[in-house]
């Protein structure tokens, strides 16, 4: 079988807020899941996309000229000014528009690399890993959506003497993840919810075999961080951060950190970008500052056994 | 009102969050940034309430009433008058003496450390001996000296005397022309009067200027008798007679200054005697009365005599005898030793360490209201400041032992406090240096201070000895006094110590285009875009070079001429300064020059040639570009590159997209990096190097954007990097070009690290985020940083933390913002492309709202 090769969206140098240290992290393109706070819409899709900044746009027209699907057209708006319509569905995604445009208006979401050339890339900063205990992270996107290409390429870091992480949302078969355990350094998972109902219907995926495959990690002693972010109107509720709380409780000593996410609002402006302005049901929403926030803020003192961040900045860890 | 943070309940009490300055409660958020200062005592509060600054902007000076005053060229103009027929050099010194003995002397409120360079606070001195177009420029703006009709007499009077009379008819008119045109480069130094010195501030120190004048004596007496000894020997007997002449000059100079320094003594004791009514400062002008009578001229005891012997030396070295940029030494090395007498042992003039940062802040306030007059032309390329005023600390002991001591961290604390942008500073890294200092580095630097920049020890140090081998007279740097330097402007290193230290201009500073170059270069050396004229020879034209190689070789032969042109005016300048520009005081102070009987503008001991190119990276980007299009690929043909650019890329905007998009610079991109890399390393240091310069070793590149990087950018027209013409050029030496780095701050590092050879310093600007250095952990990861920058053996680096104004004035001009990068967890973003609330909850954040630092504090002890 020939393996499936994602797409990759960036090779993000000095990363400080995806795992410890300084790291570059590679986001795959391409996920199960459709969480509607998602902050990078460009990694859902695996398919390849186009930014479009409007404001960059001159209304040319050398765009029109070489679509072959007629998914991009001028017209004339209501000023007389002309218009530019994009119509994603009809759009081929041959990007022949973005070669076309000459004022940067377009630039392509998502481009093919192979394992080597990504290994080169990174390895371009391994003396900032040594100095802080950074490494390489794969992320996404979903990279257990391609586990034969995850588990290849971090085959080859792990070659390389470099530190890797991969963020998931352990959303795969088990048998797919088991054999990332003796390559990976670190697991970054979420758990969004612990309802399996409202997992289900609002982000379109069972959530039992997510918690399993979690369990299933720390029980054979993989080392585990756990993201918990705080999505407004989704999961900010005590209920929630109770049963944080417990789990916490339950795992914090075979755990390497926990981090606690607040919803941001910086990925909207990407969704406008991707034309999927009006799908995003989050727009204007405020982050979370709630007094329950605070209780569990505080109720996290308690726990001396494993480190907590909010908002992800593990810092640096000695030279290894 | 600023935001705070609210209350929480923790470990069963109530935490607050207050400022740490409660004075920032009733200011405005988007001027919090500049409420950080925090004066130590109440009376550095005043003194900084009613500094004089001297700031200019575009040209202008910021606050009102400063101006020139007539004061000292009156005063050098009667003595020059007088002083006819005397031997140059003495009347270089007695036109110091008249100086000293008749000018005002400024007495100010509140003022430990005393001492101005002119008749008023709100004034500064005109030398019309160094460059009378410098006075005829202030002559005709509002900041005249008064009466204009006598400055202008006394200008006039000059001309005959002047350096550029009598060096600018040793060069082509033609060459002299593109010159004066500041297209491809700077106009030549003997018009422009600009200098920089370091003064050998140790001899005054440790010695005192009695000892000084015993010596110059003894050296006399020494000389007379070897003139008289039989037989006669001319070849060496007649030397004398101008060494003679020079240490005599050197002690009228000595005696005027020990002279100068207890006429301030004698006012303190005179205010204090009969004026001050309050006990406490009565008693405080009694002992600045005390200090003065005994400094410069006795050996100084203990910190307060170390700050004041300095200033006094700084002001005659920089401001009275002439006019010299700069404010280098090692600070901390330097007064050390005066540190240990008074804060740790206490024998003499006790104090705390809290008094030691006091007396800090008032040099720094000094320094504030300190005013050079520059004319405009000069003004306008230093925005937002008055002068150069730099100097270092850090680094290592001539032992090798870490150079940091509690004077390090005293000077850091000081300058974290009082919060002013002079005078900048330099820290030497070396990875000995103990983390408690880098620490006070780190924080001035979070607190968006823009300073202290950072400079790799062990490269300086080995700079020295390399330049120590090509000494003329065999006494460079050894490989103990290599350890001792410090800027002696932004970014060259130089010699501080008892002798050999650089003591004009000659050596460096100076600036050179390499943009413009390669305009003409492209255009068989026309500059059609500015001048109209032929600004270098005839070099071919560009549509029929066969190869790179060809574009190379003509680009080196433009390069080199310019070169050769601003060298020998930097070279011919210090010839007539060596005869007619003596420096007797700066003299008396350095051992070579009073043990050689020489003038400090005549001996060079350690050479330290340097000149700036400036837009080197638009040229570099330029040439790949060029490289990659035209000569690698053949998409497009040379001329019409030629035709595109003269267009200013109109009509031509598929070709341009191709050119902008062509490899840029700080990418660690190997085909953009190995051209830019023998561009650094072939052309704009190979051939500097091969130039000799005065003092008999080779001139190595500094480059740095000053505040020419717009001004030039504006007179450089559309180039094969995809830039219109006029758009600003780099804004550093060694930067990549605004916005052209896309892979971050270590990237940049791995491009910036591959250019080595021929290089005397490189200006790197780097921004960091200002939440996560704001955060608990931000220290951690810029040491991390450091730490491989380091490791990498580059030069220099010095960062912007991304500032609330600077936020803001992108929320209103985000055109100009683009690389304005902020991160959050697992993603980055562009500040311009986030919505504007959420700028607006970023903007927040970094001012104590409740948010992520909070949840950091609370993390502390979870």
């Amino acid at each position: 079988m020939v393996m499936k090769t994602p797409l990759i969206t960036e090779i993000q140098r000095f990363s400080l807020q995806d795992g410890p240290g300084i790291r570059s992290t590679i986001f795959i393109k391409g996920c199960p899941l459709h969480c509607p706070w998602c902050h990078n819409p460009e990694t859902q899709d695996a398919q390849p996309e186009f930014y479009y900044y409007p404001d960059k746009c001159t209304r040319c027209g050398k765009c029109v000229e070489v679509c072959q699907s007629g998914a991009t057209s001028l017209s004339i708006g209501p000023n007389k000014q002309p218009e530019l319509n994009i119509d994603r569905k009809k759009c081929v995604r041959c990007m022949q528009c973005v070669e076309a445009c000459l004022y940067g208006a377009r630039t392509v979401v998502g481009k093919s690399f192979s394992i080597a050339e990504i290994v080169q890339e990174v390895l371009s900063d391994r003396l900032f890993y040594g100095h802080s205990g950074g490494g390489v992270t794969i992320s996404g996107g979903e990279p257990l959506m391609y586990p034969e290409f995850t588990l290849n390429l971090a085959r080859a870091l792990k070659e390389e003497g470099l530190d890797v992480a991969i963020e998931t949302s352990c959303f795969q078969k088990w048998a797919r993840i088991a054999p990332l355990v003796q390559t990976t350094d670190l697991f970054i998972v979420d758990i969004k919810s612990f309802d399996p109902q409202q997992h289900k219907k609002v982000i379109g995926k069972p959530l039992e075999p997510i918690l399993d495959n979690i369990q299933h990690l720390i029980a054979i002693g993989a080392n585990v961080r756990i993201h918990f972010p705080i999505i407004p109107d989704f999961n900010d509720l005590s209920s929630y951060f109770e049963q944080c709380l417990s789990f916490i409780d339950r795992f914090q000593h075979q755990l390497n950190g926990v981090d606690i996410l607040r919803y941001h609002v910086y990925g909207e402006k990407k969704y406008d970008l991707l034309g999927r302005g009006d799908t995003y049901t989050y727009k204007n929403v405020k982050p979370c500052i709630s007094n329950e926030l605070l209780m569990f803020a505080k109720a996290l003192k308690r726990f001396n056994h494993v480190n907590i961040t909010f908002d992800g900045i593990v810092g640096i860890k000695p030279n290894k | 009102m600023v935001q705070t943070a609210q209350p929480i309940e923790y470990r069963n009490k109530i935490v607050e969050f207050p400022l740490d300055n409660p004075s920032e409660k009733d200011i405005p958020d988007e001027e919090l940034h500049e409420h950080l200062a925090k004066p130590s005592t109440d009376r550095t509060r005043r003194l900084k309430a009613r500094c004089r600054w001297k700031h200019a902007s575009a040209g202008e000076f910021v606050e009102k009433g400063v101006r020139a005053g007539i004061e000292r060229m009156r005063l050098i103009t009667e003595a020059h008058k007088a002083s006819n027929g005397k031997p140059e050099v003495i009347r270089r010194a007695l036109g110091l003496e008249n100086i000293l003995s008749k000018c005002t002397i400024v007495l100010q409120e509140d003022e430990f450390i005393i001492g101005y360079h002119a008749e008023d606070p709100n004034m500064f001195p005109l030398y019309p001996e160094l460059s009378f177009m410098a006075v005829q420029d202030y002559n005709i703006s509002d900041y005249a000296p008064q009466p204009v009709s006598e400055s202008q007499e006394i200008a006039d009077y000059w001309i005959p005397h002047s350096l550029q009379t009598k060096a600018s008819k040793y060069f082509d008119p033609v060459d002299l022309g593109r010159m004066f045109n500041v297209s491809t480069m700077e106009a030549p130094s003997f018009a422009t009067g600009y200098n920089s010195v370091v003064p050998p501030y140790e001899t005054v120190l440790e010695d005192g200027l009695l000892a000084r004048i015993q010596l110059a004596e003894e050296n006399i007496q020494n000389a007379r008798k070897e003139m008289e000894k039989s037989p006669w020997d001319a070849t060496t007997g007649l030397e004398w007679i101008h060494k003679i002449d020079t240490w005599e000059s050197m002690i009228i100079a000595c005696k005027a200054v020990i002279n100068w320094a207890r006429r301030h003594a004698r006012l303190c004791a005179i205010v204090a005697e009969n004026f001050e009514t309050d006990p406490q400062r009565k008693s405080e002008l009694l002992e600045i009365a005390d200090i003065c009578e005994r400094i410069p001229a006795e050996p100084c005891k203990g910190l307060k005599d170390a700050f004041q012997a300095k200033w006094f030396t700084y002001l005659i070295c920089h401001a009275i005898d002439r006019y010299a940029s700069g404010f280098a030494h090692k600070e901390d090395k330097l007064l050390w030793p005066y540190y240990q007498k008074s804060v740790i042992d206490k024998t003499f003039q006790p104090m705390t360490y809290a008094d030691a940062v006091e007396m800090v802040e008032m040099e720094r306030l000094k320094i504030s209201e300190h005013g050079a007059g520059k004319s405009r032309a000069y003004r306008e390329i230093f925005p937002g400041s008055n002068d150069l005023f730099i100097f270092t600390i850090g680094g290592l002991n001539r032992d090798g032992s870490d150079g940091c001591n509690d004077m390090t961290d005293a000077i850091l604390e000081a300058t974290r406090n009082i919060r002013t942008t002079e005078p900048s500073m330099v820290f030497r890294w070396a990875p000995e240096g103990r983390e408690k200092t880098k620490r006070l580095v780190f924080e001035c630097i979070r607190d968006g201070l823009g300073f202290p920049s950072i400079k790799h020890d062990k490269i300086g140090t080995e700079q020295m000895k390399y330049y120590a081998q090509f000494s003329k007279n065999n006494n460079g740097a050894t490989d103990e006094e290599a350890h001792d330097w410090a800027n002696v402007l932004c970014m060259s290193p130089g010699l501080v110590g008892r002798r050999k230290t650089q003591k004009t201009r000659s050596e460096g500073g100076g600036s050179i285009f390499p943009a413009k170059i390669l305009e003409i270069t492209l255009n068989n050396g026309y500059d059609w875009s500015y001048t109209d004229m032929q600004m270098g020879p005839e070099t071919g034209h560009a549509e029929n070079f066969k190869t790179f190689e060809e574009l190379w070789a003509a680009y080196k032969k433009q390069y080199a001429y310019a070169m050769d042109c601003v060298i020998r005016a930097k070279d011919v300048s210090r010839y007539f300064e060596a005869r007619y520009l003596q420096a007797p005081f700066t003299s008396a102070i350095d051992d070579g020059c009073m043990e050689l009987g020489e003038d400090a503008n005549a001996l060079s001991e350690q050479p330290n040639g340097w000149h700036n190119p400036i837009t080197t990276v638009v040229a570099a980007n330029s040439l790949v570009a060029i490289k990659k299009l035209i000569f690698d690929e053949k998409k497009y043909t040379m001329d019409q590159l030629l035709d595109a650019l003269k267009a200013n890329w109109e009509g031509y905007e598929k070709m341009q997209k191709d050119f902008r998009q062509a490899p840029k610079w700080g990418n660690d991109d190997e085909y953009a990096d190995t051209i830019i890399r023998d561009f650094y390393e072939d052309i704009i240091g190979g051939v500097m190097a091969k130039i000799v310069n005065y003092s008999g070793g080779p001139v190595l590149p500094v480059g740095q954007g000053v505040g020419l990087y717009m001004e030039i950018g504006s007179r450089t027209g559309p180039t094969p990097d995809g830039r219109y013409g006029g758009e600003a050029a780099d804004d550093g030496g060694i930067s990549p070009y605004m916005g052209s780095d896309k892979k971050g701050p270590t990237a940049v590092l791995k491009s910036v690290s591959k250019v080595q050879k021929n290089q005397k310093a490189n200006l790197l600007n780097q921004r960091l985020s200002l939440p996560i250095m704001r955060s608990k952990h931000g220290f951690d990861i810029w040491h991390a940083y450091m730490k491989a920058w380091h490791d990498l053996n580059i030069d220099h680096i010095q960062f912007n933390v991304v500032s609330t104004a600077e936020m803001k004035a992108a929320q209103k001009e985000p055109e100009k913002h683009a690389d304005l990068i902020v991160r959050v967890a697992g993603f980055s973003a562009r500040f311009v492309d986030i919505p504007t609330y959420g700028q607006n909850t970023i903007i927040a954040r970094n001012e104590q709202q409740f948010g992520a630092q909070d949840f950091e504090y609370l993390n502390v002890d979870l």
